[in-house]
């Protein structure tokens, strides 16, 4: 798009700013008087994950109240972030929070959509060491939202943790355990879902191990 | 007007804002193996705020690719102006590609990768600037891991700027003695 077209765009984004603004001088009053900004709130709501659903990306859930879980039944909720995932690996495990709101789709219907209410990056556990083999990929168990908690079974757990190691181009056949850092089982590391397949957020770098030789 | 979702098509003037489509849930996409679950509402463009990109350096590149979506609501100002502002449906850390080997600098010109999986090669996301920090101020052809051409890193745009995520250690080239 060139700079007319966007100075363009950004005065039709004026203009019905304008026209927003005649349509409803009594609400241009009001705010004027009140002096603070308005928003339009949408009707969140807060749910947490309790399993995955068969549509990818859509999670059945719990709806929160400040007293506590509501359900079951469980409700189906989008996570916006894994609309159209690529590979099949759930991004959120047990226990995480959504905040969705509803929105209806093209025949009516309402689904509630919604964002995490995690952070992108999470920590995961090895469950074995590195491997010599391709894919380069490790089995982990996702580390909860405490922090501390190792989720060792169901949503969020065995999941394959993969790993990129420079020079693929030169050197396709690097494999985890050639590469620095070196992981053990028990390991921790750091951890994002894109696309539906969990990424180790570090590059790794091929490596060969020699003997020190003593100065 | 509750909140909806928008797709970028372009960046727009102004740090953070984007000309986006707005999206329509589909019935046909609530099924296993459906896809997006979105398509163009209408080709009408709008301007939408990623929140994330409010406050950003002078020298700002864009934290979003065309194709990526936003959620946003309206928010009216003291003045009754209308503003779509939202937050981005994307993971914060994103894969890029280089394109090019490191160099005797601490930045390497990168491609994102969409959200189908494909290396940006054109327009917004593609043709990025990625820096890093390496331990010692080293240059990244002096630090490991070494990047070649075509290799793959994990980054983030932290004030309308690509980083690393990966802290390179400076090193030096020696031969193993066998």
């Amino acid at each position: 798009m060139s700079i007319k077209d966007s100075i363009s765009v950004s005065g039709q984004f004026d203009q019905a700013a304008k026209r927003e603004k005649l349509q409803s001088p009594q609400i241009i009053q009001k705010t004027k008087a009140v002096r603070h900004q308005r928003s339009v709130l949408p009707d969140l709501s807060i749910f947490e994950v309790q399993s995955a659903s068969a549509v990818e990306g859509v999670y059945n859930c719990y709806r929160q109240t400040t007293y506590g879980s509501f359900g079951p039944p469980s409700i189906e909720v989008l996570n916006i972030v894994e609309n159209k995932p690529f590979f099949s690996g759930n991004a959120l495990a047990v226990g995480d929070r959504i905040s969705a709101w509803q929105m209806p789709n093209d025949e009516g219907t309402m689904h509630w959509v919604g964002h995490p209410a995690t952070p992108s990056v999470r920590m995961a556990r090895t469950t074995a060491a590195a491997g010599g083999s391709s894919p380069n990929r490790i089995r982990c168990n996702l580390v909860a939202n405490d922090g501390e908690t190792e989720i060792t079974s169901g949503l969020g757990s065995n999941i394959w943790v993969y790993f990129k190691i420079t020079n693929e181009t030169d050197a396709p056949n690097t494999y985890l355990n050639a590469a620095l850092p070196r992981f053990a089982n028990n390991d921790y590391l750091f951890v994002q879902n894109i696309g539906g397949k969990w990424w180790h957020v570090a590059i790794l770098q091929g490596s060969e191990n020699c003997v020190c030789s003593e100065e | 007007m509750g909140i909806e979702v928008y797709e970028v098509q372009s960046a727009a003037l102004g740090h953070g804002v984007y000309n986006c489509k707005k999206q329509q849930l589909l019935a046909s996409g609530w099924q296993a193996g459906a896809g997006d679950k979105f398509e163009d509402y209408d080709e009408t463009i709008i301007q939408v705020l990623n929140v994330i990109e409010n406050d950003t350096l002078a020298d700002y590149t864009p934290a979003l690719a065309k194709g990526d979506r936003i959620s946003a609501g309206e928010f009216r100002d003291c003045d009754g102006l209308v503003f779509r502002i939202g937050f981005p449906a994307t993971p914060s850390v994103r894969m890029a590609r280089t394109t090019k080997a490191a160099g005797e600098a601490q930045q390497i010109t990168c491609n994102l990768m969409g959200n189908n999986g494909n290396e940006i090669t054109t327009g917004l996301g593609s043709g990025i600037e990625v820096y890093f920090k390496p331990t010692n101020d080293a240059d990244i052809n002096a630090a490991l891991p070494r990047l070649a051409d075509d290799d793959y890193l994990f980054v983030q745009n932290i004030a309308g700027k690509w980083w690393c995520v990966t802290v390179l250690q400076a090193s030096k080239d020696c031969v193993c003695s066998s």
